[in-house]
């Protein structure tokens, strides 16, 4: 079609101009090419842009979810998992050593207790280790212990204390892996001395166990706590990324302008050529679309499915449950070895107990004090375990009266703070093996929604690209 | 409606419907989302509370390097039927009594039998008896144990948690301005803990010493210090048993006490050596004079007028056990742990009221 703008067109067409004043003469290849055909590689070099720039945004955003929820599976929700596990087991441990010490003689069962809580929470160490990366797994640690020992000041004149000779609490993850593989063993230490003195009836052994248990509750939990924080920091990270808003506003504006250029096209195309359809842009413009609902339907369903039923809500619920109840176990049994003193077991005990009700309140619907239990226990039944957690604090509550008597009552007490506390522990780590299969049923789903999008996605822009530069061509031969 | 109208509108219903779009999605899909992890709280690192030995200074006239000699006497029948203390510890039901929880041979926790036991123990079982004599038998039944360190002895005297404390608690002029004694029942001698023999203060010079937050050793050394300024103190620990395990991990070389407590440490370690330097007496400058001093042992009881009555009836119960023998029985039963026989018979009581 004669283009208005064409001069030479216009003289010739024109009846009363012979001649037009000259214009500068414009050199250059695309001065050269017809003013048709020009819109029309405009149009070319715009929809292939487009479709580029979406469908790179598309397979991007599409990678670097995976990369996130791949991220949560094998290494953030691992790494929580590893750090939940050392803390749960070093305060299982030291339940276990106060018990034993309580009963008197230690059974094979206490013994292979604290022996499998302690291996659990080494290898938790070094899992935790590979997956931050940190090389503090095997440190120089008595060149540790001497400067943690001059940090602290431990010389001439200390002032009294219980609290051996250590550092303060680690506040990063690296020092708490530093912490944790060179106190574990050291405490194990002196339980094995508390353990020997023990058997001979020297009061000794309790003041090992003593040390042992100070050096647990004032470094080494601490610094499985540090750890702990720093995995759920990464997990929150990750699962920030994998939910994150940014990529879909991308995709959304990318996809959006990308569509605006085909119909823009599609729509000169036909006010250029007189064809009211270009049937390969019209695929293009479809094959975008499509893509477009794909990976936005499968980012919507991924992000869905991280969110669905908590997360990783319920298990860390129940983790928290299970240290706050083992360093209640724990400072039950202490109070009941020391039967008061300068450590204040009891207030600890009872602060922990007001945190396992509130928490079995807001999370496990506790009944409150006088009610019946909902029902027989049944593992893993939230009511059961807040009956169960009842159970426990009573006895717990029980074991620091002071009124009770000293004696075999002392057994006793020891005994059913044991009992209560380890009929918790079952029925939470059920509930947890559940929460956990569920968490990682909603991370396997929201992977598999997100499976195969970056190639498809790939490949249906690439098809678009194609189509549109198919229709395109069609035009561009018209004109030939 | 024109061409150019109906362009107009589908571009605008496009734009529109792309607009509606990108606000759904930002709306509905785009709020991240965290892990809903519970956050971990902070481990508060366990309280422990300093307790106050109680008065330190010794009071001007009083002398330390004598036995005590203000005993309160037995008292009358009907004197012990009008006592309100005695009514008031049997209407409870059980005599509270603050022990040792790490003096071997005086006062610890048997792991194995789980019961407190030790002649101090002992001691205190006498005086229950006397309390509850219808239940001589099942004596332990009747009495609420309350392990105590040094250092919390005097305060739980004074709070009343206990009605009396049998935990190697030697009579002082400083603590009889705090709470009250009974008459002694042991006399012990304060001397070191180490790995060779100490023969005298000279051979404290270089070596690390630990004692127990407290106790009369700890403000012996801290006298002895003002003349002999080489004898180091490097820790003071809440209970003794604990400056055993620095002296086993080496990380003290000395521990010093009386030799009640300390022959307890040495069955419980077979490397270290006791003595044979025992204190000699020390005045507030730290002035040493000859002789060695010994401590006297006593039943720290409340200090208040109305307890006068119980302090005579325990001291009744002591000289009873003095004179029939029990108390060489209880003793000859401990001895092979901790206590001496003939070193740590008490003297005769010397009885003289005093209007307090």
């Amino acid at each position: 079609m004669p283009s208005p703008a064409e001069p030479e067109i216009a003289v010739r067409r024109g009846p009363i101009h012979v001649a037009a004043p000259r214009r500068p003469r414009r050199y250059g290849l695309w001065n050269g090419i017809p003013a048709d055909i020009r819109r029309l590689w405009t149009c070319v070099v715009a929809t292939i842009c487009g479709l580029a720039f979406a469908g790179t945004a598309v397979v991007s955003a599409a990678h670097l979810r995976m990369d996130a929820v791949d991220g949560i599976a094998r290494e953030t929700a691992p790494l929580l998992g590893s750090a939940w596990d050392i803390d749960a087991s070093l305060s299982a441990a030291d339940a276990v050593a106060a018990s034993a010490f309580l009963s008197g003689s230690e059974t094979p069962a206490q013994r292979a207790g604290f022996d499998a809580d302690i291996r659990r929470a080494q290898s938790g160490t070094i899992t935790a280790a590979r997956a931050t990366g940190s090389g503090a797994v095997s440190p120089e640690c008595a060149q540790w212990r001497a400067d943690s020992a001059a940090a602290a000041g431990s010389s001439t004149d200390a002032p009294p204390t219980n609290a051996p000779p250590t550092d303060a609490p680690p506040t990063d993850a690296g020092a708490a892996l530093t912490t944790l593989s060179c106190q574990i063993p050291v405490y194990v230490g002196l339980i094995d001395e508390a353990r020997a003195n023990n058997r001979q009836r020297f009061p000794v052994g309790a003041a090992y166990l003593r040390r042992a248990s100070s050096l647990m509750q004032s470094a080494i939990l601490p610094a499985a706590t540090t750890l702990t924080r720093t995995a759920e920091l990464r997990q929150d990270t990750a699962y920030r990324r994998a939910t994150r808003g940014g990529e879909i506003v991308l995709i959304a504006v990318g996809g959006a302008g990308a569509i605006v250029i085909l119909l823009v096209v599609q729509l000169a195309l036909a006010r250029w050529t007189r064809r009211r359809l270009n049937p390969f842009l019209l695929a293009g413009t479809l094959l975008t679309a499509a893509a477009l609902a794909w990976t936005l339907t499968a980012f919507a369903g991924e992000r869905a499915s991280l969110v669905r039923a908590g997360g990783y809500g319920p298990a860390a619920q129940l983790d928290l449950l299970r240290i706050r109840a083992f360093r209640a176990e724990s400072d039950a049994l202490h109070w009941r070895i020391a039967q008061g003193g300068t450590v204040s077991y009891d207030r600890d005990f009872l602060a922990r107990r007001d945190e396992i009700e509130a928490q079995a309140a807001a999370e496990f619907s506790i009944p409150s004090s006088g009610e019946p239990s909902a029902g027989a226990p049944t593992a893993g039944n939230p009511s059961s375990i807040a009956a169960l957690a009842r159970d426990a604090l009573s006895a717990g509550t029980t074991a620091i009266d002071p009124r009770s008597p000293a004696g075999a009552d002392t057994a006793r007490n020891a005994a059913r703070v044991e009992a209560s506390f380890a009929a918790l522990e079952t029925a939470v780590l059920d509930a947890r093996a559940r929460a956990l299969t569920t968490f990682q049923s909603t991370v396997a789903d929201a992977r598999r929604r997100l499976a195969g999008l970056a190639v498809g996605s790939a490949v249906l822009f690439a098809l678009a690209i194609a189509s549109c530069g198919e229709g395109l061509r069609r035009r561009l031969a018209d004109y030939r | 409606m024109t061409g150019a109208g109906r362009r107009a509108r589908l571009w605008r219903g496009a734009l529109g419907a792309l607009c509606a779009l990108a606000l759904i999605v930002v709306v509905s899909g785009c709020a991240t989302v965290g892990s809903g992890a519970a956050p971990v709280g902070a481990w508060a690192p366990l309280a422990t509370a300093t307790p106050d030995p109680g008065t330190t200074a010794t009071p001007p006239g009083c002398d330390d390097s004598k036995p005590p000699i203000d005993d309160v006497p037995p008292p009358t029948s009907r004197q012990l039927a009008a006592d309100p203390v005695l009514a008031r510890i049997r209407k409870y039901g059980k005599l509270r009594v603050g022990v040792s929880r790490d003096a071997l041979g005086f006062g610890s926790w048997n792991v194995l039998n789980h019961r407190f036991e030790g002649f101090d123990v002992d001691v205190a079982r006498q005086i229950a008896r006397a309390v509850f004599p219808a239940s001589a038998a099942h004596i332990d039944d009747r009495i609420e144990y309350h392990p105590l360190s040094f250092a919390e002895r005097v305060g739980a005297i004074q709070r009343g948690s206990v009605d009396l404390v049998a935990s190697t608690m030697t009579i002082t002029c400083a603590r009889r301005t705090d709470v009250s004694f009974s008459a002694p029942y042991y006399v012990a001698y304060p001397t070191f803990l180490a790995r060779r023999q100490i023969h005298s203060l000279d051979d404290l010079r270089g070596q690390t010493i630990c004692v127990a937050t407290g106790s009369t050793t700890a403000a012996k050394l801290a006298r002895l210090r003002l003349t002999h300024p080489f004898i180091p103190i490097t820790q003071v620990r809440e209970e003794l048993s604990d400056c055993l395990v620095d002296f086993q991990d080496l990380k003290v070389d000395v521990v010093a006490a009386n030799d009640a407590t300390l022959g307890g440490m040495r069955i419980e370690d077979a490397t270290a050596r006791l003595g044979p330097y025992e204190f000699p007496p020390v005045d507030d400058q730290g002035r040493t004079a000859a002789g060695v001093q010994p401590e006297w042992y006593g039943l720290g009881l409340n200090k208040d007028r109305a307890d006068l009555t119980f302090r005579g009836f325990v001291n009744g119960v002591l000289e009873r056990m003095r004179t029939d023998g029990t108390w060489l029985g209880l003793c000859r039963e401990w001895s092979s742990y901790a206590t001496s026989c003939v070193a740590g018979a008490p003297p005769p009581p010397s009885y003289l009221r005093r209007s307090r």
